[in-house]
């Protein structure tokens, strides 16, 4: 917009010292009167009203610029967060999906034949007739039935659980010992330095969170040892 | 000149124009929606949305069978020789190694199905989502489809009750073989549901975006049972070991809770395993413990004495003469054992399954009352257990007793029933004379949590209580373990520091070849209240043709056992007081 304004007035510049030579009559001095007219209606709107417009004009620009910046800005972190929300995603469904398998796993390690398996693993033997005692309300105990020791029962088992990582099926050398203290039994002979009373320790290979279901059956187990009294 | 060159142009040009004109709005008004119509069609796809099937829950709510989502890889091995060309065995061998390695498949498997002409092929139907994204990543070649995959954690766990399902490759969705997953496919099975999308032509790629109607799936329902996978665990276990050891060609177990008639445990000794069908036999597969009926023998004896105790014909202590056989029709009936014509009480006839002796409590009783007690203990009628193949047993019909009727019923030949409706007749006893008709499934959990309870059976009045707490003291005597003659029929089942009332039963199976009663072949039964005085269970048992002189009240001790282990029912001090059988 302004530039053609200050080329014209440079340009008007070169002939004037023309206009200083005397009194030029005719067409010719209206011309030249003409031009002075054009030269000074272009030179002269300099003033508050010019300053003002291209205040205006340099607010625009820098709006101009800043919304360029901004959708730049906006539409680059849009592609990061794209970025983002695809990793994101995927970790969600991974993460779904494994716990989609862990709860198949815990199903499986949970059910009745893996905790039998899992118990027959330590050594337990299930018992079929226990002693119990009664305490009478006089303060004194009676023992119902007669006190024995669990024998383990010679088949192997039939249902074997699923996905028993590292499960060894049976173990009847270890298991089927008469008369010999649950906590014994479960040391492996072919394991030596595994010390009796520490039978779960390093016999499988579990993770820590299937251990603690393990845990749980063992102390009901024990719990149940309690009753032959 | 020029001009006349122009205006022809002009003319051509305005012309050509309004063809246009006219085409285009021929198209878009007059056929615009025929035309619409045939596009849609063209890129339009329904796309099947599956609805998750249901579990199946124990009654603790242990899932026992459930699903999960997996993928199944397929191959078009077809397009690989074609893009490969002599390059395409090091590929076939190259995938089928890399697959082997991702899921532990045998690669010679993978590459016998890779090395066919074939345009489709599974290589591997049910492997972990994560694993299949792997693959295909991998090898471009493979793609993977969505498939459910069913979970049974327990093996042959409750199997013959549960059944099984497997992916339907035509329908695209899990689907019941046998069992409950079969029977209940309905509630298990859920509403796929649809998605109408845009696809590129000529491939499955949907335009994003361009997704109208969805409708989406509705989950299947969970079905609770009944069941206890522990104690079910336990008696399959048992009942196992116990056909196993007394050489029987099967047997069957089932638990009742002596209150709700609840089906705690129901066991047969052949089962499968729902994560191997295929190789499962047809025998395996069923459930004979509601599908296949039996002569009960003694067992049945106990309908002859409620019917008696009820109509106030005799007490329990009230002595009889029994002969050692008695003339019945057409043919004589014995004692199972020889012995001269003694002095019975009427506990005593049970307590020793005299035959004898039922037959002449069961005259004084007449055939009228004891073929509505056999109504009313739920004979001859299915139970309604919630189980497919249910059968309802054999009695006969009171119109067509022939003489010899009378003198087979009451001793447990000439009908037949299920080990359930067995359970039945017990429980009923257990529960002061009131039968509930067993049920082996609670309620139906749909997939916003709702539970739809079962609708529970109308309870029926067999004898009052009076007469069921008389019958369980001298069912209790069977257990009693007297000297010679005092002794009950079965002390095995007896468990120390409990009473036990039950009943063993012996009947002669039918031999196919002469239509007649075999004389080696038995089914052994045995019915029983675990405690006596505190009914909490009942559990009856079959066993089909044991070793010879077998019982089966050893397993109803073992069964017994575990359940006051279990339940940790209160242990007695005081035990039965023996009561006299014959007197002197």
């Amino acid at each position: 917009m302004s530039a053609p304004t200050i080329e014209r007035t440079r340009r008007a510049a070169i002939p004037t010292p023309r206009t200083d030579t005397g009194a030029v009559g005719g067409a010719v001095g209206k011309a030249y009167a003409r031009r002075t007219g054009r030269r000074e209606r272009l030179v002269e709107p300099v003033g508050p009203e010019v300053a003002g417009r291209s205040r205006f004009v340099l607010l625009v620009m820098a709006l101009f610029a800043t919304g360029l910046v901004t959708s730049l800005w906006l539409s680059t972190t849009a592609a990061a967060d794209s970025y983002r929300l695809s990793a994101a995603t995927g970790a969600t469904r991974d993460l779904s999906e494994r716990s989609e398998t862990l709860r198949a796993e815990i199903a499986a390690l949970r059910s009745a034949p893996a905790l039998a398996q899992a118990a027959r693993d330590l050594g337990m033997v299930p018992t079929s007739d226990v002693a119990r005692l009664v305490a009478m309300p006089d303060g004194s105990v009676v023992v119902v039935g007669t006190p024995k020791a669990a024998v383990a029962p010679a088949p192997p088992p039939v249902v074997l659980p699923p996905a028993l990582p590292g499960a060894v099926p049976g173990q009847p050398g270890a298991a089927a010992q008469p008369g010999v203290a649950p906590g014994q039994q479960a040391v492996d002979p072919g394991q030596p330095g595994v010390a009796p009373g520490q039978p779960a320790a390093g016999q499988q290979p579990v993770v820590p969170g299937q251990r603690a279901g393990f845990a749980g059956q063992q102390a009901a187990t024990a719990d149940r040892g309690a009753d032959r009294g | 000149m020029s001009n006349r060159r122009l205006a022809i142009g002009r003319l051509l040009l305005a012309s050509l124009l309004v063809i246009a004109g006219l085409k285009l709005v021929t198209v878009q008004t007059v056929q615009a929606g025929q035309l619409s119509t045939e596009a849609d069609k063209q890129r339009m796809t329904r796309v099947a949305l599956p609805a998750e099937r249901g579990a199946v829950l124990d009654r603790a709510g242990v899932p026992m069978a459930f699903s999960v989502s997996a993928r199944a890889l397929v191959a078009n091995p077809f397009l690989i020789s074609r893009d490969r060309g002599p390059a395409a065995l090091a590929r076939r061998t190259e995938i089928a190694l890399g697959i082997a390695e991702l899921t532990g498949i045998d690669a010679n498997q993978l590459y016998a199905a890779l090395n066919t002409d074939k345009h489709y092929v599974v290589l591997a139907p049910l492997v972990e989502p994560g694993v299949a994204r792997a693959v295909r990543e991998r090898f471009p070649e493979i793609a993977e489809e969505t498939r459910e995959s069913r979970q049974y954690p327990g093996g042959t766990l409750a199997a013959n009750v549960i059944g099984a399902a497997s992916w339907d490759a035509d329908q695209r969705r899990l689907k019941g073989l046998v069992g409950l997953e079969a029977s209940r496919e309905t509630t298990l099975a859920g509403i796929p549901g649809l998605r109408v999308v845009d696809t590129a032509e000529g491939a499955n790629t949907v335009i994003p975006g361009s997704a109208r109607a969805e409708q989406a799936p509705v989950p299947g329902s969970d079905l609770q049972l009944t069941l206890d996978s522990d104690l079910q665990y336990t008696v399959q276990q048992q009942l196992t070991d116990y056909v196993a050891a007394r050489g029987a060609k099967g047997g069957s177990a089932v638990v009742l809770d002596a209150q709700t008639g609840q089906v705690r445990a129901l066991a047969n000794s052949a089962t499968f395993d729902p994560r191997d069908i295929a190789t499962a036999t047809r025998q395996a597969l069923g459930n004979p413990a509601v599908t296949s009926p039996f002569e009960p023998g003694s067992v049945n004896k106990v309908i002859t004495m409620a019917a008696a105790l009820e109509a106030g014909l005799a007490d329990p202590m009230a002595v009889r003469d029994v002969p050692d056989s008695l003339p019945v029709a057409d043919r004589v009936v014995h004692d199972a054992w020889n012995h001269p014509t003694q002095r019975f009480t009427l506990t005593g006839i049970l307590a020793r399954s005299s035959n004898v002796g039922t037959l002449l409590v069961a005259r004084d009783v007449g055939p009228d009352r004891f073929a509505d007690m056999m109504t009313r203990m739920g004979l001859g009628v299915r139970t309604g257990v919630g189980l497919a193949g249910e059968s309802a047993g054999r009695v006969p019909a009171r119109a067509d007793w022939s003489g010899s009727t009378f003198g087979n019923l009451p001793i447990g030949q000439g009908l037949s029933m299920t080990v359930l409706q067995l359970a039945g007749m017990y429980q009923a006893i257990a529960n002061d004379g009131v039968r509930v008709p067993p049920r082996v499934i609670e309620a139906a959990v749909g997939p916003d949590g709702a539970r739809t309870v079962e609708p529970r059976p109308d309870p029926v009045r067999v004898v009052s209580p009076q007469t069921a707490h008389t019958l369980r003291d001298m069912l209790t005597a069977v257990t009693q373990a007297g000297k010679g003659e005092q002794r009950g029929t079965g002390p095995e089942a007896a468990v120390e520091g409990y009473r036990v009332a039950g009943k063993t039963g012996t009947a002669q199976q039918v031999n196919p070849a002469c239509q007649c009663y075999s004389e080696s072949k038995y089914w052994i039964t045995f019915a029983g209240i675990f405690p006596a005085d505190q009914p909490r269970y009942v559990v009856a048992i079959v066993l089909d043709a044991p070793g010879h002189g077998q019982n089966a009240a050893g397993l109803f001790h073992d069964i017994a056992s575990t359940l006051a282990q279990r339940e940790r029912i209160p242990v007695g001090t005081r035990p039965a007081p023996p009561v006299p059988l014959v007197l002197r």
